[in-house]
């Protein structure tokens, strides 16, 4: 789901991933002659991984997918299998360790946090305390050390603003005005090679005359005094 | 010519049966299936639906009797939107060569507004008696039978209530009281309640409405469930529904009782036993039936957003929120916790500032 919405979403993307394996589950276990009267859309799925971009995912799909998780995020039923065989993760934790893999997708800065034996590498790898932005070694963390990360993940996600995009005309507004400023700019450059002509004067490295004429080219970006 | 016959005959007859079956299929077909087991996604989509009323609901009270607080009126309050059955109908159908879907949420019953004022402006519900001599007071007076409004005033305010309903969009609509009008769908009173109350009533007319205003066109598919059994009225109203507007009908019903749905197999399978009148996983003690499943995940909608504790009610200057069934002294505050704390409502969270750190 990732590749839909980006890695600027991936915890939305997270949910949505989740959904589609609780979907997809369903459709192998139950018959398919009862799906549709147990609510149970194949044609949601099949949408969902033919679409080429998020556009093409219908809101009636996302609210589907939505409420999939959402039902199970309420009523976790205890005592669960994953496909696997192994215990089944709380659907929270399950959606917070999805959203940690696409972290880890994404890449880092900096040093990866975890060693190659997948434990956290010192002095990268964060404690998850509050005010250490470190990345946490997912593969070595707490199922709720990761869903602390993801509640606060999601928020940073959540407030996110995009940058407004300008069209051709504004950005040649914005290229004029900046030509504006450094044009002001300019006869501050005069003055200041004037003034630091003055000083080489006086410490002789400059003769007067070469003072003058660096002086002369300051005196014509003033207006004289009227005498 | 006599060895022809036979054949013709046969011949016949069988054009005479296809036409008529390819007739009944143009036509449309309605199916409903009743629903015992919790299976599926039945019970998530018709939890996600009540959710939208109870938030409805909030949004009014809020609005309206945010200072009531006599518990035997939330009492009722609580049971009116528990009990209420809710219906949601996807209709599938195909515009400009793409596959679209509007669904069609309701709730039974009379509008919001009406089961509001019938229980926080009319009459309470008769107390319990302390013992069989002891007088009956002026709360004995109460009718169970809330005032009722002509159909038309009651879809009139079932539209108004429009407002309080703020999850709904272009695809999720809400499918209100409509007055009788020009419809196929004929509502009967059975046993002095109107059928024209029932929530897949409610959403069939809508979508009867929105086919006559070409909203939406005809021809497509008609999916849903609905949370109590569909009645027979409303079967056979389905099914000029279905005639009218060639659309196929598919409907899952929650029964609420397992007999005969393969209890007594589950029970001495063990992997499931009763609890009190609740059949329940064995090893997870969750109810296995839908409707109680349903039941209960409603109990939770309204205990989280209706309930005295959850809008910071206070009853007699003590918060709900330190109310307690549980035999022992209630926890009184401490002075340093301060005296102004009697109604304490859900706080958001705010953000520790970093700088300080509070």
């Amino acid at each position: 789901m990732v590749d839909l919405t980006g890695f600027r979403h991936s915890t939305r993307a997270a949910t949505y991933a989740v959904a589609m394996q609780i979907l997809r589950q369903q459709l192998i276990e139950t018959d398919a002659a009862r799906q549709a009267s147990l609510g149970i859309d194949k044609d949601v799925f099949h949408r969902v991984m033919k679409a080429a971009y998020l556009d093409q995912v219908a809101t009636y799909d996302m609210h589907y997918l939505t409420t999939l998780v959402q039902h199970r995020l309420i009523h976790w039923q205890v005592g669960g299998r994953a496909t696997a065989g192994s215990r089944a993760l709380p659907t929270a934790f399950r959606v917070a360790r999805v959203a940690a893999a696409y972290r880890d997708a994404q890449g880092y800065f900096s040093e990866y946090p975890c060693t190659p034996g997948a434990m956290p590498r010192a002095g990268s790898a964060g404690t998850g305390a509050e005010g250490d932005e470190r990345p946490l070694c997912f593969v070595a963390a707490t199922d709720r050390a990761i869903h602390r990360w993801y509640v606060d993940e999601s928020d940073r996600q959540a407030r996110w603003v995009p940058e407004r995009e300008h069209d051709g005309m504004q950005r040649l507004a914005g290229f004029v005005s900046a030509m504006l400023v450094l044009l002001d700019l300019a006869p501050f450059i005069e003055m200041f090679e004037a003034v630091v002509a003055d000083d080489l004067v006086t410490a002789r490295v400059f003769t007067p005359a070469e003072a003058d004429m660096a002086a002369e080219r300051a005196d014509g970006l003033f207006c004289p005094f009227p005498e | 010519m006599t060895r022809m016959r036979p054949r013709l005959l046969v011949v016949l007859a069988t054009v005479v049966v296809l036409s008529a079956t390819s007739r009944a299929r143009a036509t449309g077909t309605v199916e409903l299936e009743r629903m015992t087991l919790d299976e599926g996604n039945v019970t998530a989509f018709l939890e996600a639906t009540s959710q939208h009323f109870v938030d409805a609901m909030r949004a009014l009270i809020d609005e309206r009797y945010r200072d009531e607080y006599r518990a035997i009126r939330w009492e009722a309050l609580e049971e009116a939107m528990r009990d209420a059955p809710v219906a949601r109908l996807e209709y599938h159908f195909t515009l400009n060569g793409f596959p679209n879907v509007r669904v069609y949420h309701a709730m039974g019953g009379r509008s919001l507004s009406s089961v509001a004022r019938s229980i926080f402006e009319g009459p309470t519900r008769p107390g319990t008696p302390d013992s069989p001599l002891s007088p009956s007071g002026s709360e004995s007076e109460f009718e169970l039978v809330p005032n009722t409004l002509p159909v038309a005033e009651e879809a009139a305010l079932d539209l108004a209530d429009d407002r309080f309903y703020t999850g709904f969009g272009e695809i999720s609509v809400r499918a209100p009281v409509r007055a009788r009008g020009a419809s196929v769908l004929d509502a009967f009173v059975v046993a002095d309640k109107d059928r024209l109350f029932d929530p897949e009533f409610k959403a069939l007319r809508s979508l009867e409405k929105d086919l006559q205003d070409q909203v939406v066109p005809g021809g497509g598919r008609l999916r849903g469930s609905v949370s109590e059994l569909v009645c027979t009225s409303c079967e056979n109203a389905m099914r000029r529904f279905s005639d009218t507007y060639a659309i196929d009908i598919r409907l899952s019903h929650l029964y609420p009782s397992a007999r005969g749905a393969g209890l007594d197999e589950l029970v001495s399978s063990g992997k499931a036993r009763l609890r009190r009148n609740l059949l329940v996983d064995a090893v997870t003690d969750r109810p296995l039936l839908a409707s109680d499943l349903l039941h209960g995940a409603r109990e939770g909608q309204i205990r989280r957003l209706l309930s005295p504790r959850a809008m910071g009610r206070s009853f007699k200057r003590m918060p709900w929120s330190r109310r307690s069934f549980r035999l022992g002294p209630i926890r009184l505050p401490r002075v340093s916790e301060g005296a102004s704390q009697d109604s304490p409502p859900a706080q958001p969270r705010i953000p520790k500032d970093p700088a300080t750190g509070c």
